[in-house]
């Protein structure tokens, strides 16, 4: 009978330690914060490796930006004040694309 | 155009929005055409020296009631410009067709006023004040 109570005892020791076992999960919960962390950092590789479809990850991605680059500099900088070019019988001031044509018709005096 | 041009200048034709043109109207004779030949020999040199020539011609405007050529080397050699070139050119008749080609142009749109203007083919006579031409222009890019 002794024994049989302390059966009880060291089963109820044992259940009462099952019980706290659960925690892991709680550390899982942990890692599963952390693993996002980890994937956006890749992630942010990532879009590098996309364009992967070209042979060479790292050179496409500077390529697609570098001409966006270079168009947005020429069409900032470009001094259109300064910049003239001819056309038909006209010397045309400005962007030669420019959506508006202003024409002065005009006496120098 | 005057008035207003450094303004359309700043405002718009510096951010690529506007491109200007420049027809003479030689309606004072000799000092008329002189002044045009000028700035159409200075474009034969380079473009953007029509430009130079075209402005500079505007600040001076009040001496070109009795200009000569000599006159005419003179600002160009202040632009850094060939007076040689410019000299021989004032009298080449290709200029001076030219020039006479654009004059018809106008008088054939049926353009009496000076100045009038074009904007992307619709003519506005006389001069405006800038916010009139501003409003002009903003209403054109719309489109």
């Amino acid at each position: 009978m002794k024994l049989k109570l302390s059966w009880v005892v060291v089963s109820l020791l044992l259940a009462a330690c099952g019980s706290t076992a659960p925690q892991p999960p709680a550390t899982a919960t942990v890692i599963a914060v952390v693993q996002p962390t980890e994937v956006s950092a890749m992630s942010t590789v990532a879009p590098t490796d996309t364009p992967a479809s070209s042979p060479t990850a790292p050179a496409t991605a500077e390529a697609t930006v570098a001409p966006t680059v270079v168009v947005t500099e020429a069409t900032a900088s470009t001094d259109w004040v300064n910049t003239a070019s001819v056309d038909g019988d006209f010397y045309v001031r400005g962007n030669p694309s420019a959506p508006i044509r202003l024409i002065d018709f005009s006496d120098f005096l | 155009m005057l008035r207003v041009e450094p303004e359309i200048l700043t405002n718009y034709v510096a951010k690529g929005l506007v491109s200007l043109a420049f027809s003479p109207a030689t309606d004072f004779g000799k000092p008329s055409q002189l002044a045009t030949q000028t700035a159409e020999c200075a474009g034969k040199q380079n473009p953007i020296a029509f430009w130079k020539m075209h402005d500079l011609l505007f600040q001076q405007q009040d001496q070109l009631w009795n200009a000569n050529s000599d006159l005419m080397v003179q600002f160009a050699k202040g632009l850094g410009l060939d007076t040689e070139a410019l000299d021989s050119c004032l009298g080449d008749p290709e200029i001076v067709a030219k020039i006479t080609r654009r004059v018809e142009e106008r008088n054939a749109l049926g353009i009496r006023n000076r100045p009038s203007f074009s904007v992307n083919g619709k003519i506005i006579a006389g001069s405006l004040p800038y916010p009139a031409f501003a409003k002009i222009l903003d209403e054109a890019l719309k489109r």
